[in-house]
Formats: C-alpha cells, structure tokens, sequence
C-alpha cells in the first residue's frame, strides 16, 4: 500500500466486551479505507457498533485486534502524549451532544484544542475564518446557553477544525437537531470535504443524511457493508 | 485562549459550588488558625501575667531562714555584679490567713508580703508608696474575696517562723506564741495584673497578697532588720544569666547568722561555742563546725544539753533536783572528778555535781533515776526516766562550772529565778525546793549533772523531731594557749563561713524569671488540644470542600472528555481543575485566616466565661503571632490540595469514552466476591463485640472491653448498612412506593449513602462517649477506700504550720476546740501529713511546675492503706513501696493524670527536680494513683521526706475519715477554729470535682466544638445529597411527565435524605450506649445529656431544615424544562 497523505485504513478492526453471559463482540473484521476528502456515512441498528468504530479510528477507544493507519501511523499503537498529539492534530471530533463548555464563549470554545495543540499564532482568525464558514460568526461571543442547537453544533464542528484536522469524525452530529437544522449540518460537512480537502465520517440513523454524503456504509453483524455501488467510484474501497 | 483563561473562565462559572468549596476550606483553615492562635494566647497570657508580676525581677533568693536585710545592699554594691545587676532587694514572704475586721470573712492561702520602698520601683509604671505601720496594699483577688476596700481593717495572721524545731521540748506551739495577729488598714488595692499579683513561683492562677511594710512586719514577728527573699533587677535586660555571679558574690558577704549560727566566746573556759539560733545544730553544721577547728588548728567538742523534770537517788528516795541541766560533753579539759570516781563515762553512768551529790546524799555507785519530758504531737508531754549509776561526783570547777553550756533560750536561761521561767513546757512549781532556786540563782544553768553523749542521743531522739532535727546544741572550740577567744572568735568565724555551703543552708539564687517563663509553656499545649477538640470541624469543612469539588469534577465529566477528545492530555485536564481547586484553596485560606482569629476569640471568651474550670483564670487575652498565621495558613492550604487531589485523583484513572458517557466516581456496582467478604467482616465484627464485653464483664474495669465491643457494634453496623444497601439494589419492587424508591436511590448511590451513615453514626458516637466521661463526684461513697478519697470524707490544708496534733482530743485542746467541738470529732480519724513548698502539679496549674510539691506519708497512712494504686509490682500493700528500695532515686506516688500529662512522667519512671537546698532529687515512680484527692502532689515517706525537705517540720495537710452525714459539722468546726490558721476544708468530693471540672471542662469545649462540626459536617452532607439529586432532575421531569405530583417528589427526596441522616445518628447512639453502659452506671458518672441532646437537636434540625429547603428547591423547580434539555 502506498503512503499517501490523509488516507485513512483499517484493516480487521475487532472489538468483543466482556459481559455477564461471556465476551460479546461488537465488531468482528471490519475494514476500510477512506481517501483525502472523502465523505462517508455509516449506519446501522442500534448497538451494532456505529460509534465504538467512530471512537476506535479517532483515537478514543482500543480495538481487540486490527489497526487502523492514518497517515501511515498506526493509530491504535499511539500511547500518552503521542496519543494526545494525534488528537489534537490529526482528528475531530463532533457529537451528538455538542460538549461545548459552558463557561466559554463559542470562538474560546473553538480555541480549547489550540491550547495542546499550541498552535496560538493567528488562531483567532483562524478560529474566526471557521465560524464564518459555519454560519455563526456573529454569535462569537455567545455563550453555549445563549445559542439554539444548530449554532452549538456548527460551533463543535468549528472546533473539530481548528488544528486542521484531515479527518472528521461525527457521531450522530444531528441527533439533537432539528430536521432543517440537521439537513444544514450535512450540507455543511459535505461543503467542508469539498473544499478543505477533509476526510469525513459521519455516523447516523439518518438514510437520506447518509445518502446525501454520497458514499454509505452499514455495520451488519460487525463488518461494514457497502449501501451502493457509487463507492468505488467515490475512491471508497 | 490559555489554560489560565480556562480555569479562570471556569472558576467563574461554577461560582456558587466555588463559594461553598472556598466556605469549606476557609472554615477548615479558621480552626486550624483559630486553635493554633487560642494555644498561642494561653500560652502568651500566662507569660505575660508571670512577667508582669515578676516586674523587672531576674533572679531571686527564697531563703529557708531570716538572714540580714542588708545583704541586700551589701550584694547590690559587690564589685563583681557592677554592670549587671542595678538593684538587690530585700522582702520577706509569708504564708497567712487573712480575716475581715467587719464580716469575720477568712481567707486561707494569704502571701503576706513584706517590701520595702524600692520595691515598687522593679515593676514599670507602678507608681511606687510609702507603706508604714499597720498600712497595707492589698491585691484586687484579695479585696474581692474578702469584700474589702480602701479605709477597710483586715486581719492578717502570720507564723513567727520560731527558730527551734517544732517537736523538742523547747518550741513554742501555742498559737499564742507561735502565731501573729497583724491589725491592717487597706490603704490601697492593687490590681491582680502586675504587681498585685507578685509571686516568685510558677503557679498560673493568681494570689492573693498583702502588702506591708517589711521593717514594721520584721518588728512585729520579733526579727528586726532581718529579710526572707532577695530579688534582683538586672542593669539591662538581656536574658544573661548572672546567678554564678550572684552566687559566688553573696557567700563572702554572708554572716555565720544567716546561716542560722552564732559563735559565742566563752572566756571563763577559753573557748568558743558554736551555737545554732535554733538550738540544735544539725549534722552538716556540726561537721562543719569541727572542719572549720582543725583548720584553725584547734580541738573541738560536741556538747549537748536537756533539762531533766527530776533527779533522785534511788538508792536515798526522798531526795530530789527539780528542773536541772544535764549535759553531755565531750571535754576539753580534764573533769575535776573526785577521789573515787571514774573519768571515764560509760552509756549507763552520770556524773553529779557536788552540789546535786549532796543534796541527793549520793555517792559513787548508787542508781540515780533521771525523769525528762517528751513533748507529744498532741502538745502534751510525757515523763520518761532513765536508770543510771553515779559514776564520779565532779567538784563545780573548771568545765564542770560552765553555766555557758546552755545556748541561750529566751524565757529561761535570763530568768532570774525558777519561779520566773516562761518556757513552752509545763513547770511544775511545787517539786522546785529553795535549795534548787538558791543554785539556780547562783549557778543558773551549770548543769548539776553529766552523761555520755550517747546516752544524751536517745534522749534527743526519743523526742518526734529530735530524730530528724539533730541534737548537739554547741561544738566548742578550745582557744588553746597563746589565743584569746576574741581572736579565736573572729578566726573561727571566718573559717567557718568558708566551710559551709551557701547553698546546703539555703542562700540559693535562682534565675527565676527564666523559670516562670519556662513554666509559662504550660504542660498542655492548647494549640494541639483545640486542634484535636476542633478536629470535626476540620475534617467537615475540608470534607464539604473536597465533596462538592469532587461533585463539581462528576458533574464535568462530559467536559474533561471533551477535553481529552481535543488532545488535552489527561494531566493536563486535571490540571485545569487542580488549579481551580487550588485557587480556591487560596481563597479559602485568605477567608479562613481571619476567621481563625474571630474563632479563637470566641474560644477565648469562652475560656474566661463557660469553660473557665479549663485554665483556672480570667487572664487570657487574645495573642496572635506571625508563626501560627502561616503555619495555619499552610495546613489551611494543604488541607485544600489534599481535598483537591482527592477529588480529581480517580480523573485520572478514567479515559475519554467513560468521562463522555456520564461518568460518576461513585459507583453502585457489587462483586459477588465482595459480598463474601461483607457478610465475613459483619460476623467478625459482631464476634468481636460479643467477645469483648463478655470477657470483661469478668474483669475489674468492663469500661475498655464495652468501649470496644460498642465500636465493633457500631462496625457491624455499618456494613450491616453497606449490605443493606446492596440487598436494596436486588429487591425487586412488585409495585414501587415513594419510600421504596427513596430506598432504591440511596442504595443506587450506595457509596454516598454509606458515607452520610458512617459520618453521623461516628460522630453520634462519639459525642455520646464523650459526654458519658463528664464526671461528678458529689455522691460519692466516702466509705471506699480503693476510691479516689481513698475512704475519707475531708481534707484540710492549712497555710500556717498546725503544731499541735489535729488527730487527738488533747491536741485539739490545745488548739482551742471547745468540749462541744470535740463531740463532733467523735468517730471521726485524722491522718496528718507533712507537706513541702512546691507547685501544684495538677490540671488545675496551667504553668509547668518547676517543683513539685510533696506530702509525706506517715507510717499510720502506710498501714491504713487505701485507694487505687497501680503498681509495676503486685504488693499487698502497695504503700509498702515508698519505703522499698535504697538507691539514688526516692520511691514516690503520684495521680496518673498529673505524672503522665504535667509531669510527662509515668509509672518506673524517674523524675528529677531539686530538693530545698537546691540540690538534685531523683524520684522513681513506683506506683501511680487513679484519680484521687492526691492529684496536686506527689507522695513520698515521712523518712525520706525529712531528708529531702528539712525544716518542715509540723503538718499542713490533713485528711479525715468522717462518719456517714457528719462531714459538714466536723468542716465547719474545723474552720470555726482553725480559720485563722488558714485552714481551708473541703469534701474530698469537692477536690475530685475540683480535678474533674477541668476534664468535665474540656469534655463540655469538646462537645460545643465537635457539635458546631457535626452540624457543618450535616449541612455539607446534605449539600452532597441534594447536588446529588439535582443531578438527576431529568429523573424527577419524567416523573411528572408521568403523573407524579411534585410534593410526592419532594417527599421521595426528604424520606431518603432524612432517612439516612436519622439512621446514621440512631445506629451510633445505639452503639455508643452500649459502649458507655459501664460508665453510665457508675455512681459518679453524670452524663451530659442536655449537651448530646443539643447536638443531636442541632444536627437533625440542621439536617431536617436543609434537606427540606433543598428538596423544595429541586422538586419546585422548572423541571420540564430541563426534559427539553438544557
């Protein structure tokens, strides 16, 4: 496999938690590759696994076995502060919940991964470039409590960009959201591929949210199955 | 965007859980300040009402006899002192009792102080005054407890501090002759602070002096220009130590009289006679005397001298010598023995004078009888013989002609006949013949007869304190040929001063000033004692701290995840909350200093007002040094990151995913394999609870053994609740109920549940075990001796020494109780005891005591026994002890209170002071007495006590075995007649309860402060409940959604809430009662329940009123809302 900037693969990815009745694995072989700038949805039922992928490629959670490579760094061989490193520069982050801190500002809340990053200089254009193209500029100086759904949820995306991330990683980023609201937020995250060259993965029970990212994917008894046949065409393996 | 900006931002948004973290730790650090500042002005009050009584004064000189005031000027004025002592001044010190002229008021322990003008001048800012005749300046305890004022008359009575050993046959004991009235008007009242209070010892409380005139005070005890004290003002204060100075400075300008000594020249036998002013030389003297011969190159001989009552010849009865002197001389030139006789004398001969051998027709061979009296501690005398055989009849030449063999004794040896004698002992006039009065007015007192000095020993030592008093009466210097006495006198004298020690008589500096202030530092260091009594409020203040930050941390979980989600590493992220702590920890500190010092003023006030048995004065004021608001400060802080570290310290341990799913520290999850070890600890507990008290139940004490298995139960307890809990979580609810689900929420949130149980049921527990220690002893049983009366009723101190012996009807005759004063003696038994000068050693001295005082057991108290006495040694009679054991280190007694928390000292322990000459005394603790009347002093023999503290020769302490009901009218007598003595009575109930007010003191301190804890503690459990609960509004929203009404809510919350708090309090009383059932049923115990009930009040009211405001808080608010989210 050739090195290529921003490309995303993982190869085999299981993960099995220990239960009361035994082990119960969650996935069971999953693999991917996903190229610079591409978008791609993963569905499926509930506790099929959605999210614990989605935390297995950004860093957050361990898989039993397989890798995941970003870059050409195995991400699931990162410890401590390289681990750290990795999150603040290589991926973000936007959940369902916007986890936006309350006691910050919507533009200091962008700010928040500039700080282990300590990518200070010009963060605060940068950071106002972001709530620009997000639509929230001019609510910059709000609070979380003083900003609909949508807005906190443009503004975590913002954050998720600051450091220049090349992988997005979304889980369920609309389930708070209104249907309009959430119609918005894939138009905004497709847009952010386009144009920032972001590789995006967003994880959603939404069918026509995951049709409008173009490529689809469901996680059926723990391996990924493709939804259509354009995926291939869209560099998705 | 900064981390700084972040905590700051962050402190400023969760302000209200900020205030009350910063509440916690500004209280916590108060206490710590609060305590730490009480121990400074404790400690800083007794300084500076030692210093300040001691005026400018360093060093003193507390002789054991009156020497010449102008040593005074003399040392003053050495050339060796210039530039470092400015003023030498003299006093005399007495004990007395001091009497109202209006309302027969008597006050016992009265230091009668006699001063001079200069004086005044050793305290700054006293206005000095001219005291003359009958005026005096008394102190405001004084005038307060006497009810007198200025222009008022008082009566004061003093010993005359008589020369002779009480217990011969020539002391004085009626208080006629021993005792002086002294008529004073008050012409000024001092105040207690500063010169009023002057005293030269390291006792904390205050005294109550007199102030007269030392040269009228001197004149009127008959010891004109004569001093008893000498203090000194240094030149400048620099704290140097000038007593070697002083010391070496004072020996040459001594007088052989200020060692209680004269040299009498004796031209008639060209000799000198070394004589004590006290009639009796005692051995050091008697050594010295004879060193300081040979060193001028001179015999010397022993001479001793008694007055036989009778002399007759046994052999002619009819004949008879009244009142002669008998001597026993170690001669210095041959006797003039006639023809016949023998010169030497055995232990079993005498010699008559030719004028006694003719009138007793005597001659050399026949048995003549020799009658004497022995005084009697009762003051009656008793005759007592000795069978001799003549040996020789001496003619009345050469030293058998020496009337100087007799040192002078006031009321006799000037009299200018038998008829005229004033002496202590009865006379019985009609035995004197003419032919006795005509040799007296010839020959006065030329003995008439001569025995061995053996033989005068026993004589001397038949006598009660001729034993211990010694019984040479001169040791005579031969002038030898060549040397006049005049000369002989001047060159004894002088070597003489050089043979004797100032320090063995008693001429002894010390840096007193040094000493109080070392006392000063007390035996119980108050800053650790309000810091253990504060200790609840400590922990509940850093506890509601820590508890609410580590919510706060629970509560922002979700945001650390994110956090770390953004690539914050996870030191980082506890960093950040770290600091805030820490910044609030600050801010805790810089709140809690001051309230520290607002605490320790109201402790203080305390102190002076409700809990005034604890320090025994007024005179504690508020002191604040640098040191403690640091070192307060410092723990205040550490406190804080303690609290702080606790609650972000399992952070650390949990990865992103947990922190974003809504992680809590606290969780509810149970191993089967914990289970088994519940159910193990509960048995074991339980065993051990049932262990303990039935094994001591066979025992003497079952106070340990129900105390332990009271705590096992209250263990048991507890995991009976933590199991309890889990069970709770397995229930299933066939139909659930508000109280069932009150329970289902406390035992979903087990850990914070189990920590509300354990708080209060601690702190219920100990609160009652505490307040189950208070203590009264005024209905004690005066019967039993293994009690801490040791099985009597009354014990009497007196201020002047009583001469006469309190314990026999006769001896009360003597010190003038009436026949109907005798009836109430009936049955009653007195023990009396010999006690030296010293400090208390007791509780009730705040100072450190520098020398304890010692009470000497007699062998009457030996056999009687009595009390509880823990010895290394099982003995039969452990009193035994005191005489047991011939080394270095005296066998003594003492309270186990007071050698274990005054004197740091315990059982076969050594303890080392100094005896009266100063010299080094070392005491071995060979039995230690359980809370008893003796907690003041320690108890050695009589024997060795007389070693150690010679010149203490009559008794000051009494202690009565009284029949059941009589105590108050044997009290009241003795004070009717013995007041004026300074006898001071009391119960021995009132002296336990005097001991036992300070513990009950502390305990009362203990539960005011530990209570205020408790209650904070509950409102910082509660604040922990009620966070918890707001936690789960969403809970509370579906409810309603579901048709639940608010108040069914706001019930469900109280029955958890206040079930929880009401069970805690009711498992550790249960606990607790079981531990204290011993000491409840005790007859002494007197459970402080009104203070456990305003405990428990105030906790459950605290608790009831916040879990009630706070659950109408949570169930009133918009709850709905909050199912839209936030």
């Amino acid at each position: 496999m050739t090195l290529t900037p921003g490309r995303l693969v993982l190869s085999e990815i299981t993960k099995a938690y220990d239960g009361p009745q035994g082990s119960t694995a969650i996935l069971r072989g999953a693999s991917l590759t996903v190229e610079p700038g591409s978008t791609l949805a993963v569905v499926g039922p509930s506790g099929s696994g959605k999210s614990t992928l989605l935390h297995i490629i950004g860093s957050l959670d361990k898989p039993t076995s397989g890798s995941v490579v970003l870059n050409g760094v195995e991400v699931t061989a990162l410890e401590g502060n390289r681990l750290a490193d990795f999150r603040a520069n290589d991926v973000g982050f936007v959940f369902q919940e916007h986890y936006l801190l309350p006691q910050l500002t919507a533009i200091e809340n962008v700010l928040l991964p500039t700080i282990p990053a300590g990518r200070t200089a010009g963060a605060n254009e940068r950071a106002r470039d972001l709530l620009e193209e997000m639509g929230v500029l001019h609510r910059s100086e709000a609070f979380p409590a003083q900003m609909s759904g949508g807005e906190r949820q443009r503004t975590a995306v913002a954050r998720a960009l600051i450091n220049g991330a090349k992988l997005l990683l979304c889980d369920e980023p609309t389930g708070n959201l209104d249907r309009e609201a959430g119609s918005n937020m894939i138009s905004l995250l497709t847009c952010l591929a386009e144009e920032q060259d972001v590789s995006i993965i967003v994880v959603t029970h939404n069918l026509e949210h995951a049709t409008r990212l173009g490529t689809g994917f469901e996680l059926l008894d723990g391996h990924l199955v493709a939804l259509n046949a354009c995926a291939e065409a869209d560099g998705i393996q | 965007m900064t981390l700084f900006r972040l905590v700051i931002r962050s402190l400023c948004y969760y302000w209200r859980t900020g205030a009350v973290v910063v509440f916690g730790l500004a209280v916590a650090t108060a206490v710590i300040v609060g305590s730490l500042v009480v121990g400074d002005s404790v400690k800083g009050s007794i300084t500076d009402t030692a210093t300040a009584r001691l005026g400018r004064i360093d060093n003193a000189l507390i002789a054991r006899r009156f020497f010449h005031a102008e040593l005074a000027s003399d040392l003053q004025h050495a050339a060796s002192l210039a530039g470092k002592v400015k003023q030498v001044v003299p006093l005399t010190i007495l004990r007395g009792a001091a009497e109202s002229v209006t309302t027969e008021a008597v006050l016992p322990k009265v230091a009668v102080n006699g001063v001079d003008d200069s004086f005044w001048t050793l305290f700054p800012g006293c206005l000095g005054f001219h005291l003359t005749g009958r005026e005096t300046a008394v102190n405001s305890s004084l005038a307060r407890e006497l009810g007198v004022g200025v222009g008022d008359s008082i009566l004061v009575n003093v010993d005359k501090e008589g020369a002779v050993p009480s217990g011969t046959l020539f002391a004085h004991k009626s208080s006629e002759e021993t005792l002086s009235s002294l008529r004073l008007d008050v012409v000024r009242v001092l105040d207690d602070h500063g010169v009023g209070g002057f005293r030269l010892d390291a006792g904390a409380d205050t005294l109550r002096s007199v102030f007269v005139s030392r040269e009228w005070l001197m004149s009127e005890i008959g010891k004109d220009g004569m001093a008893n004290v000498l203090v000194t003002e240094p030149v400048r204060d620099t704290g140097e130590d000038t007593v070697p100075e002083l010391q070496a400075a004072l020996k040459p300008l001594c007088t052989i009289g200020d060692f209680g000594l004269k040299v009498v020249p004796n031209v008639p036998q060209n000799c000198v006679s070394l004589e004590s002013i006290g009639m009796l030389l005692d051995g050091r003297q008697v050594i010295a005397g004879e060193d300081a011969a040979r060193k001028c190159g001179a015999r010397s001989a022993l001479t001793s001298v008694y007055l036989a009552t009778k002399i007759q010849n046994l052999d002619h009865p009819g004949a008879s010598l009244a009142y002669s002197v008998v001597a026993a001389v170690q001669p210095l030139a041959p006797f003039p023995i006639r023809p016949g006789g023998s010169s030497l004398l055995d232990n079993g001969g005498i010699w008559l004078n030719t004028w006694a051998a003719e009138d007793l027709k005597a001659r050399v061979g026949d048995r003549i009888e020799l009658a004497y009296l022995v005084p009697r501690p009762d003051g009656a005398y008793r005759d007592a013989e000795l069978h001799l055989t003549l040996r020789g009849i001496v003619d009345m030449v050469g030293p058998a002609n020496d009337r100087n063999l007799v040192p002078a004794f006031e009321g006799i040896t000037q009299a200018e006949s038998i008829d005229d004698w004033n002496p202590p002992f009865p006379v019985d006039l009609s035995l004197v013949t003419e032919r006795d009065e005509t040799y007296w007015k010839l020959h006065k007192t030329t003995p008439k007869a001569f025995v061995s000095l053996n033989t005068m020993r026993g004589i001397w030592m038949s006598t009660s304190s001729g034993r211990h008093a010694g019984w040479v009466t001169s040791v005579r210097v031969a002038a030898g040929s060549g040397r006049t006495t005049t000369v002989l006198s001047k060159r004894f004298g002088h070597t003489l001063i050089q043979s004797l020690s100032a320090e063995d008589e008693g001429m002894l500096f010390r840096p007193i000033r040094r000493q109080v202030i070392a006392s000063s530092a007390g035996t119980t260091d108050f800053g650790q004692l309000f810091m253990a009594m504060s200790f609840f409020l400590v922990v509940s203040g850093a506890g509601l701290a820590a508890m609410l930050m580590r919510l706060s941390v629970e509560q922002r979980g979700a945001e650390s995840g994110v956090m770390l989600a953004c690539g914050f590493r996870q030191a980082s992220v506890s960093l950040v909350i770290f600091c805030q702590g820490t910044l609030l920890a600050i801010l805790g500190v810089v709140a809690g200093v001051p309230l520290g010092v607002l605490y320790a003023s109201g402790v203080i006030a305390g102190l002076r007002t409700r809990w005034i048995d604890a320090v025994g004065t007024t005179s504690v004021w508020l002191h604040i040094s640098t040191e403690s608001l640091v070192i307060g400060a410092f723990f205040g802080l550490l406190v804080g990151m303690i609290s702080m570290w606790w609650s972000v310290r399992q952070l650390r341990k949990t990865n992103a995913l947990r922190l974003l799913s809504g992680w809590r520290a606290l969780g509810v999850l149970i191993s089967k394999k914990a289970d088994g070890r519940n159910k193990l600890a509960l048995a074991a507990c339980m065993l051990t609870a049932v262990g303990m008290m039935a094994s001591s139940l066979s025992g003497s004490s079952p106070q340990m053994g129900f105390f332990g298995g009271g705590a096992a139960l209250l263990a048991a307890g507890l995991v009976g609740s933590n199991m309890l809990l889990i069970r709770a979580m397995q229930i299933r609810m066939s139909l659930p109920t508000l109280g069932g689900m009150a329970l289902r929420s406390a035992a979903a949130n087990r850990s914070r549940s189990l920590l509300v149980i354990a708080l209060l049921a601690s702190a219920a527990f100990i609160t009652i075990a505490v307040a189950a220690n208070t203590r009264d002893y005024s209905r004690t049983d005066y019967g039993r001796r293994d009690s801490g009366t040791g099985g009597f009723a009354l014990r009497a101190v007196s201020a002047l020494p009583i001469h006469y012996d309190l314990g026999s009807p006769k001896g009360r005759e003597n010190l003038g109780f009436s026949r109907d004063d005798e009836k109430a003696f009936e049955g009653v038994r007195v023990v009396s005891f010999l006690m030296s000068p010293g400090d208390d050693i007791s509780c009730l001295n705040l100072a450190k005591p520098q020398y304890p005082r010692v009470i000497a057991v007699n062998r009457q108290m030996m056999e009687r026994g009595g009390f509880d006495i823990t010895t290394m040694k099982p003995s039969p009679n452990p009193w035994t002890l005191l005489q047991a054991g011939a080394g270095r280190a005296i066998p003594v007694f003492g309270d186990s209170s007071s050698v274990v928390w005054n004197l740091h000292s315990g059982l076969g322990k050594t303890y080392n002071t100094l005896g009266a000459d100063g010299k080094p005394v070392a005491m071995r603790f060979v039995g230690l007495l359980s809370q008893s009347i003796f907690a003041s002093e320690l108890l050695m023999s009589e024997d060795r006590f007389r070693q150690v503290f010679s010149g203490v020769d009559d008794p000051r302490y009494f202690l009565f075995e009284v029949p059941n009901g009589r105590e108050q009218s044997v009290a009241l007598v003795l004070r009717r007649n013995l007041g004026r003595m300074g006898l001071e009575v009391k119960t021995t109930a009132e002296v336990l309860n005097s001991y036992i007010g300070v513990q009950n003191a502390y305990l009362s301190m203990f539960l005011a402060i530990g209570g205020l804890g408790v209650m904070l503690g509950t409102v910082g459990l509660v604040a922990v409940l009620l966070r918890s609960a707001l936690e789960r509004r969403r809970e509370f929203a579906l409810m309603l959604a579901q048709g639940f009404s608010r108040k069914s809510i706001f019930k469900m919350l109280v029955i958890e809430n206040v079930g929880l708090l009401v069970f805690g309090v009711l498992l550790g009383t249960l606990s607790a009662l079981v531990a204290v059932a011993p000491e409840l049923a005790g007859a002494d115990s007197q459970m402080n329940w009104g203070a456990v009930a305003a405990v428990f009040v105030g906790v459950l009211v605290v608790g009831f009123a916040s879990c009630i405001g706070a659950a109408s808080k949570v169930a009133g608010g918009p709850l709905i809302e909050v199912l839209r989210g936030e």
